[in-house]
């Protein structure tokens, strides 16, 4: 990734910026679905000097997922609208003219912390995890309080009505499940049966789900309020205890033991979720996600072996990811009951 | 004797985790390197192991496919005939007996979730989710990454 490259696209995005540079490029570990890039830029404008920081995501030869940028850029722009906390979108960019592959650049948020270990301990962090874990919750409310037709949203494939949101989510991984699967499944296969028998209720309401809203996937500063959610790219119309259920699953439990996102306690998040939504959280239903959502992390680490195996990527997380499916079938049998 | 191919593998991860203590460069690489770690812990893990592994879990699921075919047969007649074929050709290899289970415990879950299930296939159920548990615990997984991490940040933290 060249600087000078970046400076002479950002000079046709910014036409009255005068002296465009660009410095500290430099690749952020992390989003493996896309490569995420950060540079500093400076120009004159109208006599006097700007300088902003800037993040940039890069299609990768292979990923995780394979998801769609232009949606994920829209969801984002629109939520931004209407004050979520996201970075803010400046430019898509849908061909590979100016950096081989499809990118988009956002704002970059200085002074905040994504990392998991350092939210959970670093005391900077840690004396404020009560304010994380209120805006942790006060932003999942107010996603799930946006109306998605109004922001231009309907052209993610919504779910035919209330009841069919789960129905809708297991096809969608269990296509993904077969169609990346190295070797047999049997577990996976398994539980994509237990799902269908164990349906949740229909939505209380049928709303925008971020679909990874999770401890490590947002910023925050040292006051403990999130300034950014992030990665949307699986973003799509659905429960809302979609989003519940996904944020309640081990893997993201960092801390090593039950507390959600190592921040709160089970029943904590769910009075207080509750509390800001007005929805009733069914712990059944909430069961149902969590499966869910360890068999979709499943085919996401699938997906990710199978672009080793394939030799679209030589990334060597690709291929640890793919051969560690098994804790996560571990926790799927324990959620089923089995 | 020579360095075997698991010792000159631990070679390659203390050569990495040395260089990774020395040299901060940018987080990207570092990030890299370490995960470089991580799957080579893994491989490590499956060299070891591997051959035990697989003999094991062939006799597994022929213990587990044996009662099977019968327990399944009033349910899926074509299953229980191609577990009967299989069993007898000793030779199977177990990703085409792994493929026989997949197919069983669908078949399992669907007539547990309509009440249909009998004592018989669910205990056919019970081995083979013993059996998976088993399979599914071994080796280095994505469960132990952050806990590796801390331990690398500390090991470069501590030489530098």
């Amino acid at each position: 990734m060249r600087a000078e490259r970046i400076a002479e696209y950002l000079r046709t995005k910014l036409p009255q910026a005068e002296d465009v540079s660009v410095s500290n490029v430099a690749r952020i570990p992390g989003g493996a679905s896309r490569e995420t890039w950060s540079f500093d830029a400076a120009w004159r404008e109208g006599g006097a000097d700007v300088g902003r920081g800037f993040v940039l995501r890069r299609d990768p030869d292979a990923s995780l997922l394979e998801t769609e940028r232009d949606a994920e850029f829209q969801v984002m722009d629109a939520v931004w609208s209407r004050g979520v906390p996201v970075p803010r979108m400046y430019w898509l960019e849908p061909g590979g003219d100016w950096l081989q592959r499809p990118f988009f650049v956002m704002e970059r948020l200085d002074g905040c912390e994504a990392g998991a270990q350092q939210l959970l301990t670093d005391p900077r962090f840690v004396r404020v995890h009560a304010q994380i874990v209120r805006s942790f919750v006060d932003v999942l409310a107010r996603i799930h309080a946006l109306g998605w037709r109004e922001l231009g949203l309907d052209f993610m494939c919504a779910p035919a009505d209330a009841g069919s949101c789960g129905t809708m989510e297991i096809a969608k991984w269990e296509e993904i499940v077969e169609k990346q699967a190295l070797e047999p499944q049997p577990v996976l296969s398994a539980a994509f049966r237990w799902l269908r028998h164990h349906e949740p209720p229909p939505a209380q309401r049928v709303v925008l789900v971020h679909a990874d809203y999770r401890t490590g996937n947002f910023l925050a500063d040292e006051s403990g309020e999130i300034r950014a959610f992030l990665d949307w790219e699986m973003a799509h119309i659905g429960d809302p205890l979609e989003d519940v259920g996904w944020a309640c699953i081990r893997p993201w439990r960092w801390a090593g033991d039950e507390r959600i996102g190592g921040l709160m306690e089970r029943q904590e998040f769910y009075r207080m979720y509750e509390e800001a939504t007005g929805l009733t959280v069914d712990a059944e239903a909430v069961r149902f996600w969590e499966v869910l959502g360890n068999v979709k992390l499943a085919a996401i680490f699938l997906t990710g072996g199978r672009s080793f195996c394939d030799g679209r990527t030589g990334s060597p997380m690709m291929a640890l990811l793919g051969r560690s499916v098994g804790r996560l079938e571990l926790e799927i049998m324990d959620l089923m009951g089995v | 004797m020579r360095p075997n191919t698991i010792e000159a593998l631990r070679g390659i991860q203390q050569g990495l985790a040395a260089a990774l203590a020395l040299e901060a460069g940018p987080a990207f690489a570092q990030d890299a390197v370490r995960t470089s770690q991580m799957l080579l812990e893994s491989v490590i893990g499956e060299l070891a192991m591997g051959d035990a592994n697989a003999a094991a879990d062939g006799a597994a699921l022929r213990e587990i496919l044996a009662p099977a075919a019968e327990a399944v047969r009033g349910l899926d007649g074509a299953l229980a005939d191609d577990m009967t074929a299989a069993l007898a050709e000793p030779s199977a290899a177990v990703e085409g007996l792994s493929c026989l289970l997949e197919r069983l415990l669908v078949v399992c879950e669907d007539a547990v979730g309509s009440g249909t299930a009998e004592e018989r296939l669910l205990a056919v159920r019970s081995d083979a989710y013993r059996h998976l548990r088993g399979v599914a615990a071994r080796g280095w997984s994505f469960w132990d990454m952050a806990s590796f991490r801390e331990r690398m940040a500390r090991l470069r933290a501590e030489r530098s």
